[in-house]
């Protein structure tokens, strides 16, 4: 299955987020670092096929005192995730490779 | 403050698992909104989110949703109302609806129509009463008008300039306050000379109503002043059209009336003028203001009330003012008060009444449509009952079952909405091309957003409408029966007893809608037949303007009449000629004060007053008017001679005759006597409804100062059209530069008079026709049903010796009861509505005889035919299979 690019920039922001990533985290990261305006649900929508395609997991932290008790949902990447994003990577960077910076033509 | 709705709607939607992870997320960062932009952000951040949020969540939703069926609960345990079974509700009855498409699609239909054909009406309800009309701030824009009520004149009197002054004064009531008249003067060295329809106004009219300059200026005081160089202002349509829209126009001159006039400034694009819908030129009114003449009506005045005046506060003040001014000028104002309209009162007053029959018209084919429907859904409720009956017993909750009967409806009623209101876009545009002319506001009429809010509420009301009855059935009913006896169920029980109510209601329905039609129709036919006084077949008129100052003297002015009507009776196909400066059922009346010899001369202000037109001799034959008495006035008589109509001669002479009567106009003075030659029938000067005027009628030649030009009316032996070739030749040769105007066929000016009763007729006569063709499906479904359903009945009959004839007479009989129930009931309701409806009937009473007899025995008729049928099939009824079937 092919990831939509909402659903790459969520694989990343997980994984620049590391052990903090929920979702006020990563729809901060994808708002500041890409750029992108997007809604919160956007980003649970997101997480969600990502969990279907076993890309991503989540989990309940401990509870903690300053929100009712309530514990946070946290992500973060299966092995199939990371195998992904990196393959991704790869991919964006074979495209990028020879194409000079201002993106006219190829350097020679 | 948290937004509370947008995070119970997000919560609603959002999936279980995710829920309060996304609520709890949402609310952190929410308080980092209100921390970093403050609370009124922060409200507005979440907003955003929620809206934005529905599509992400809706889409999770679908992916997950469980497709496991929920509908067996247990035992009237209120199932909660969540996302999940609502959509499993939807999916249900969409795929129940696929299952039988020639219902799906019937029901649909009808709903389509029914909510098109509301759409439309209510978008021009919307246009013509509803919105405010299009001036800057509306609501504060008036119409004042003098009430002369008290000394027996019209409750809309014009205005004089003394009112006007008066009136401007008054700040605490009136911010500003302009005057206007017509001004139709003629363009010449433009080509073609042309006329031009246009305004003079004071200075403040523009300010009145909101109008600002799209090129130049607008009117100075400067220009109020008598002998200012002569100025003009443009609309921004002759400004493109005669201009190309270039600015090199402001500072040309335009020959109007004569007269060379600059132009100024052009109005901004879509300013609407309120006396003169097709204006194209303003004229500075340069009245004496400073020492206003307190006589001469002449003057319709806007205004804009003062900041805050409201309806209510200003009754008051308004009274106060007019009885201040009759005291300080008793001889002008004696009897006179103030009477304030609001615009939109003003402009749309004389059609709301129509407009609101209209609307009730077709809301009333909407319920019956609705009704209809409730009807096929319990048909087919009861078609269903050994459904609902397996699954109440299997432990579905009874309101479980009755919502997904309810989701049914609105899924009917949501597609049906909205193709009708995609209908309804061809509707308006109907209604738009076959609207009366002239009917006001008739451009503004479109589907906005209002009018779609409309129709998606509609369409929610009507699905709830249809669809609560056999949802209440399920609810309320016992479904035991069902599954004992062979499958009949509520047939033949409660469910088929509502149906049969259902049918009353709707027979009821539409006899109202049948009957107001009838009425209508009636009406519109005597309007048509209507005695209007005089001929109108094969008549033509036209009006022949001449440019002011084109005649130096009196005499020349006569002999130019003299001239035309020697040239327009000497055409080939004229039978008759004659002219006249005011034709029936046309505008540009006037009146004037005169005084009878003998008689006390009347207290200032109350002198009597008529309505007079300066005619030819021949006016009486060529518009086939009746003479009374007397003769018409002619040429070379040794005294002067005047015609005067019955009702004048009635109201001053009563019990005597007139003839011979002298009578002299304008005020007391030594103003010329004229004997009464004639008397001749009255006429309907205003179309069929207008009560007759006193009218008089002056031989042209005794009063050449006031021709500004004349109507030509002929006779002619062919259609009146063959003349009109002719009739512009003639003029030509008299004057080449003599615009002719306005030339019809007098039938036509009779039939453009009735055009809104005979629009009115024609829309509520096809929604008419609609309610009783869903009437007659109503009760062929219910009586066919109802065999259907007894058919083992008829069978035993039959095998214990019935005939055949019984049983046919049986199903008829029941048939009628309930047509009978139905007549009874909209009888009376028809009666009511009738008489709500009175200002529109013309000579016919609400209780017309004919239009109930005629109504009654239609609907007869038609309930027979639609029984006929099924009673045909209970007559087929073969006993043998019948009872094997039980």
């Amino acid at each position: 299955m092919p990831l939509n690019d909402l659903e790459l920039l969520t694989l990343i922001a997980i994984l620049r987020l590391g052990e903090g990533a929920y979702g006020v985290t990563i729809h901060e990261q994808i708002e500041r670092t890409a750029g992108r305006s997007l809604s919160m649900a956007g980003v649970y929508n997101a997480l969600d096929r990502l969990e279907r395609q076993g890309l991503a997991r989540a989990w309940h932290s401990e509870p903690r005192a300053e929100r009712g008790g309530r514990a946070r949902r946290l992500y973060a990447l299966t092995a199939a995730g990371r195998e992904r994003v990196k393959r991704e990577r790869e991919a964006a960077l074979r495209m990028w490779r020879d194409l000079t910076p201002d993106l006219f033509g190829r350097k020679r | 403050m948290k937004p509370r709705v947008a995070r119970r709607c997000l919560g609603w939607l959002a999936p279980p698992v995710v829920r309060d992870a996304l609520l709890d997320d949402l609310d952190e960062a929410w308080a980092r909104q209100v921390y970093a932009h403050g609370a009124g952000r922060a409200w507005l951040w979440y907003w955003w989110q929620a809206a934005r949020g529905v599509v992400p969540l809706v889409r999770m939703r679908l992916r997950g949703a469980p497709a496991a069926h929920e509908l067996h609960r247990s035992h009237d345990e209120v199932s909660p109302m969540t996302f999940e079974t609502v959509l499993q509700d939807l999916r249900y009855a969409i795929r129940l609806l696929r299952r039988s498409p020639g219902f799906t699609l019937a029901v649909t239909a009808i709903v389509a129509l029914g909510i098109g054909a509301n759409t439309a009406i209510f978008s021009v309800v919307s246009a013509l009463l509803l919105k405010p009309m299009p001036y800057p701030q509306a609501d504060r824009l008036v119409m004042v008008w003098q009430d002369l009520r008290a000394r027996g004149g019209p409750v809309d009197e014009w205005a004089t300039p003394g009112n006007l002054v008066d009136w401007r004064a008054e700040r605490s009531l009136f911010e500003s306050l302009a005057s206007i008249r017509r001004w139709n003067p003629t363009l010449t060295g433009m080509g073609d000379p042309e006329p031009v329809p246009g305004e003079q106004v004071t200075q403040d009219y523009f300010d009145v109503v909101g109008a600002r300059a799209a090129a130049g200026r607008l009117f100075r005081a400067e220009d109020m002043v008598p002998n200012a160089p002569r100025v003009l202002v443009l609309s921004y349509g002759a400004w493109q059209r005669r201009f190309g829209g270039s600015p090199t126009a402001i500072g040309q001159r335009l020959t109007l009336a004569g007269e060379a006039h600059e132009i100024v400034g052009v109005l901004s694009e879509g300013v609407r003028p309120i006396v003169t819908p097709d204006a194209e030129v303003w004229r500075p009114d340069r009245l004496n203001l400073a020492n206003p003449a307190r006589g001469a009506v002449v003057l319709r005045v806007v205004a804009r009330l003062a900041p805050g005046v409201t309806a209510s506060r200003m009754a008051p003040a308004v009274q106060a003012l007019g009885a201040r001014l009759e005291r300080e000028y008793p001889s002008f104002n004696a009897g006179a008060r103030i009477n304030v309209v609001p615009l939109r009162d003003q402009v749309v007053g004389s059609i709301r009444p129509a407009v609101l029959v209209l609307l009730i018209a077709v809301g009333l084919v909407l319920l019956i449509a609705c009704v209809n429907i409730a009807n096929l859904l319990l048909a087919r409720a009861s078609g269903r009952s050994r459904e609902m009956a397996v699954r109440t017993a299997l432990g579905a909750g009874r309101r479980r079952v009755a919502r997904q009967l309810l989701t049914e409806s609105f899924v009917l009623a949501a597609a049906g909405g909205a193709i009708g209101t995609v209908l309804s876009f061809w509707g308006v545009q109907a209604i738009v091309a076959m609207a009366p002319a002239g009917t006001p506001r008739i451009d503004e009429v479109r589907l906005d957003v209002w009018v779609l809010a409309f129709a998606a509420l509609l369409t929610c009301a009507t699905g709830a409408l249809f669809g609560l009855v056999p949802a209440l059935q399920v609810v309320r009913g016992d479904h035991t029966p069902a599954l004992k006896d062979g499958g009949r169920g509520m047939a033949g029980g409660a469910g088929h007893h509502v149906r049969r109510v259902l049918i009353v209601a709707e027979i009821a329905l539409a006899l109202v809608l049948l009957v107001g039609s009838g009425l209508l129709l009636r009406s519109f036919v005597a309007m048509q037949r209507a005695d209007l006084g005089f001929d109108p077949e094969r008549v033509l008129t036209g009006f022949v303007s001449v440019p002011p100052g084109r005649f130096q003297t009196p005499a020349a002015r006569v002999e130019f009449q003299d001239r035309l009507l020697a040239g327009v009776s000497a055409l080939s196909g004229v039978t008759g000629a004659a002219l006249t400066s005011v034709t029936p059922l046309a505008a540009g009346d006037s009146d004037m004060n005169f005084s009878i010899e003998g008689a006390a001369p009347a207290p200032s202000g109350r002198e009597p007053a008529t309505w007079y037109r300066l005619v030819s001799a021949e006016y009486f034959e060529t518009m086939g008017m009746t003479l009374r008495e007397g003769r018409s006035f002619h040429r070379g008589e040794a005294e002067p001679t005047v015609v005067v109509n019955e009702a004048l001669a009635r109201q001053f002479w009563p019990g005597q005759s007139a003839l011979g009567r002298r009578i002299r106009f304008g005020g007391p003075g030594d103003a010329p006597w004229f004997t009464v030659a004639g008397v001749v029938a009255d006429i309907k000067q205003e179309g069929a409804r207008s009560a007759p005027r006193l009218q008089t009628f002056l031989p042209y030649w005794h009063f050449p100062e006031l021709a500004g030009g004349t109507n030509v009316v002929l006779k002619t032996a062919l259609a009146a059209e063959s003349i009109v070739p002719g009739l512009r030749q003639a003029v030509r040769e008299i004057d080449p530069e003599f615009p002719v105007r306005g030339v019809a066929p007098m039938t036509r000016l009779v039939a453009d008079s009735i055009e809104t009763p005979r629009f009115l007729a024609m829309l509520t006569g096809g929604f008419a026709g609609v309610a009783i063709l869903l009437a007659a499906i109503g009760i062929y479904s219910v009586t066919a049903y109802a065999v259907s359903q007894r058919a083992a009945e008829f069978g035993v009959r039959l095998a214990l010796g019935a005939r055949r004839a019984d049983l046919f007479r049986l199903v008829i009989r029941d048939g009628l009861s309930l047509t009978l129930a139905g007549i009874v009931l909209g009888g009376v309701a028809a009666f009511a509505a009738a008489r709500a409806i009175r200002t529109l009937l013309f000579d016919v009473t609400p209780a017309d005889p004919v239009t109930f007899a005629a109504t009654v025995a239609g609907v007869l008729i038609v309930a027979g035919l639609a029984t006929l049928w099924p009673a045909r099939r209970a007559t087929s009824v073969d006993p043998a299979t019948a009872l094997r079937a039980q």
